[in-house]
């Protein structure tokens, strides 16, 4: 038998339950891999202003207004460019734009110098995370390595966006 | 997500990833529509007598009180677009998901339907016992007019429309054992959120 009262704390409808209940038989998306999900999950634990992680977030997810990705909505004018505005070689795609135009590729290897973390530069912003967070371990400096991941990125942008619009 | 001043924006990010957990890639931001429909069909089950059930129920009848059969739409015609909506979460989400989560939990059995509604097992009755649902004469009863108190507290007395079968003796031993969890109490009978028992128990 039921104790006393305890029909009236459990069995309650709590929206936090039934809400996972929703998201997961609602709304069914593409199975994200461990390492995608754990970097997901990583990027939030940041002390940057939102807008900031909001941005990393979107570039993660390749949903930011590149000239690649303009193109491929068809917003830049007929027979513009869409190559980097840094290099002027490549199309400016997400990765070149923030890992592997030769300028970003600089200060990637600038900032790595300062903080004494050696790596290759992977070919994904994801790879990076993670090559990014291995390095630097599980300590207390944590978040402020991830503090400067997300700045540079929000830098270069910013830099991008000062040789476009003046 | 837009950005520009004015004019139609750009979306870079489909709801639906926005709506995931921020470890699945999203946001974490709430569905509204979704979090609003499925708390007013709580609260439509709750025993309070709010106004607005009232209302409703002078429009729609005492179904709304119990959990709704998905394939019974009789008020597609006339039902307001809220209600249906209300209704249609049940197809939205996936076929009957309100059913499965919700279950009543009977006290003074005074208004849960003993064949009709889920109140003990994984089934309703009707569903679990087709054979003896069939030819029972208390098809809409309910659970207090199933069982009788008397001196020793209290017994469960079956009207059939005709005599048990042998075959059907053996069913009616597995209903009995079906109903031996149950203890009648002086509680309301009230409505229970599945998911969060179990989660009482995990935790």
């Amino acid at each position: 038998m039921l104790g006393g009262g305890s029909w009236k704390k459990k069995g309650k409808f709590l929206v936090s339950s039934s809400y996972e209940l929703f998201v997961g038989l609602m709304m069914p998306l593409e199975i994200l891999s461990e390492s995608k999900e754990m970097v997901f999950g990583s990027v939030w634990k940041s002390p940057v202003p939102s807008k900031v992680v909001i941005f990393s977030w979107q570039l993660l997810l390749d949903r930011i207004p590149t000239k690649v990705n303009l193109a491929r909505r068809s917003i830049l004018p007929d027979g513009a460019s869409d190559n980097c505005v840094f290099c002027d070689h490549e199309g400016e795609s997400s990765s070149h734009l923030f890992l592997h135009c030769n300028l970003s590729f600089y200060v990637w290897s600038m900032i790595s110098r300062w903080l004494k973390i050696n790596f290759i530069t992977p070919q994904s912003l994801f790879q990076h995370f993670e090559c990014w967070s291995g390095e630097i371990g599980k300590g207390s400096l944590r978040k402020g390595y991830w503090l400067v991941w997300h700045t540079v990125l929000w830098v270069i942008w910013k830099a991008r966006n000062d040789r476009i619009f003046f | 997500m837009g950005k520009c001043e004015g004019g139609k924006k750009v979306c870079w990010v489909k709801w639906t990833t926005v709506c995931q957990p921020r470890s699945k890639g999203g946001l974490g931001v709430r569905n509204i529509k979704v979090v609003n429909l499925s708390l007013s069909r709580w609260r439509c089950l709750q025993p309070d007598q709010a106004l607005w059930k009232e209302v409703l129920r002078c429009k729609y009848g005492n179904r709304i009180y119990h959990l709704l059969n998905p394939n019974e739409h009789f008020w597609r015609s006339f039902a307001s677009r809220w209600w249906l909506d209300v209704v249609s979460l049940e197809e939205a989400v996936g076929l009957n998901w309100f059913n499965r989560e919700v279950m009543r939990k009977v006290g003074s059995e005074a208004n849960t339907r003993f064949w009709l509604d889920l109140w003990v097992g994984n089934a309703p009755l009707c569903l679990a016992f087709p054979r003896l649902f069939s030819i029972s004469s208390q098809k809409e009863a309910m659970v207090g007019d199933v069982w009788v108190v008397n001196e020793v507290g209290g017994a469960w007395s079956f009207l059939w429309r005709r005599n048990l079968f042998v075959w059907k003796g053996g069913l009616l031993e597995n209903l009995y054992v079906e109903l031996e969890g149950w203890v009648r109490t002086e509680r309301e009978d009230a409505w229970w959120w599945k998911l969060e028992e179990e989660r009482e128990i995990l935790g």
